[in-house]
């Protein structure tokens, strides 16, 4: 049986998820560990931001691909959470996106901008 | 060296434009003025928007970066006006570099009862313990509109995506000391008013030194970043933050999304989607995001539909 390590995740970050640095520290956090099998528990968290999820998504991946033993689980995530966790998972290979070459329209007259800024 | 006299103006309509255009003529009068002590005058300032506020504050954060000096002007009699700026941390911002960060949202929760948030300077820097400030900073930020505006479920979801992602953006291409984000809520109006912005380099230059896509014009530049081409020699999942977040708040949830960077504006709104080419004499620095985000539950609104 693998030894299990345990995080809290509200604990080490906080309720709601915010940076790409965040997830990265919470990863270095565990990085260290003997541990071959580490659960991540979002307990409490209400809110983790794209920024974090995909970080935390490549960090994890990595992470794996670096020792092929490892379980990392992830527990008790909201509905939220896991909906953020599972969008990211599936853009990681997104290359084609939609692009618009937009209109562009020009003011060298400053009262002309003034005027366009009003309809806005 | 004469000094620049800046007069905020009695009061700006609640119009979405009126406070940017005031904020262009003060970059032009500050562009087309050599000396470096610039007075802001509210004297006449009745009431004034946070797109205005936020724009006169990192004017007056720049020229003090780069050496210059402020001087303020207030009308006394005004104590409303005055025990705002204060109650705002105007011109400043909060200064968490003497706090402990662990305290934020302790030293926040006066405002869970306000309409507004204090102007906060955020840092934009990458070593642990500006990470660590700029998580707890949004942290307490995204406590205090969850306070404030009463909402739950998929829209709130949405202001805090907006928040995260706007200003992950000015960490990762400004090369700005500092941000700062600044909101005001409007609860007769139905909608808050966002204004976050930086002094760094602006999108034009973050593609240059990227070595990246390489636009040839400022107008080209942001059409790339609008449209989700990052800066940063990454994998193509980054980059979202723009494009997903002028999608969610016009489309998603009707609101307005103004970006000003270089010699260039963005604006989108339910009836445009377009960009502006200024006179150079507007040009301004750094990026500078204005957003009128709708605040009444929309049982129609997604916001996984928006997440690319």
């Amino acid at each position: 049986m693998k030894a299990l390590l345990q995080i809290q995740v509200v604990e080490e970050v906080s309720r709601l998820l915010n940076t790409r640095e965040a997830a990265t520290e919470l990863m270095n956090a565990v990085r260290e560990s003997k541990c071959k099998h580490i659960e991540f528990d979002f307990s409490n968290v209400e809110f983790m931001s794209r920024s974090f999820a995909d970080q935390f998504y490549k960090e994890k991946i990595i992470f794996m691909k670096n020792d092929n033993d490892i379980i990392i689980d992830i527990t008790n995530a909201n509905e939220e959470v896991v909906n953020m966790l599972r969008t990211v998972a599936n853009t990681q290979n997104k290359v084609k996106r939609d692009y618009l070459t937009l209109p562009v329209f020009k003011f060298s007259d400053s009262e002309m901008l003034s005027n366009y800024l009003m309809t806005v | 060296m004469s000094k620049l006299t800046i007069s905020i103006p009695a009061r700006t309509s609640d119009n979405f434009g009126d406070p940017i255009n005031v904020f262009l003529k003060f970059i032009s009068e500050v562009n087309s003025s050599e000396t470096k002590e610039i007075e802001f005058d509210f004297d006449n300032c009745k009431f004034t928007s946070p797109f205005l506020i936020g724009g006169v504050a990192v004017i007056a954060n720049s020229n003090q970066e780069n050496g210059g000096n402020n001087t303020w002007i207030y009308n006394k009699d005004n104590e409303y006006l005055s025990g705002y700026l204060k109650a705002i941390s105007f011109p400043n911002g909060f200064d968490y570099s003497n706090v402990n960060i662990q305290t934020f949202d302790t030293i926040f929760e006066p405002y869970h009862e306000k309409n507004y948030i204090p102007i906060v300077c955020f840092p934009c820097g990458k070593t642990t313990q500006e990470n660590r400030v700029r998580e707890k900073i949004l942290s307490a930020i995204n406590t205090i509109f969850k306070k404030q505006l009463k909402l739950e479920g998929d829209i709130l979801e949405g202001v805090f995506y907006l928040i995260d992602e706007l200003t992950q953006n000015i960490v990762d291409h400004s090369n700005s000391g500092k941000g700062i984000i600044f909101a005001q809520f409007y609860p007769s109006k139905n909608y808050m008013d966002v204004c976050i912005a930086d002094y760094g380099k602006g999108l034009y230059q973050s593609y240059i030194d990227s070595g990246k896509h390489q636009p040839e014009t400022t107008k080209e530049a942001m059409n790339y970043a609008v449209y989700g081409k990052s800066t940063k020699n990454i994998p193509e999942s980054r980059g979202f933050g723009l494009s997903t977040s002028r999608k969610m708040l016009v489309e998603g949830l009707k609101g307005k999304f103004f970006l000003l960077s270089d010699d260039v504006f963005f604006v989108q709104t339910v009836e445009k989607k377009e960009v502006i080419q200024i006179p150079k004499v507007n040009k301004y620095k750094g990026c500078y995001i204005a957003l009128r985000i709708p605040l009444l539950q929309n049982k129609q609104f997604s916001f996984y539909k928006y997440l690319e």
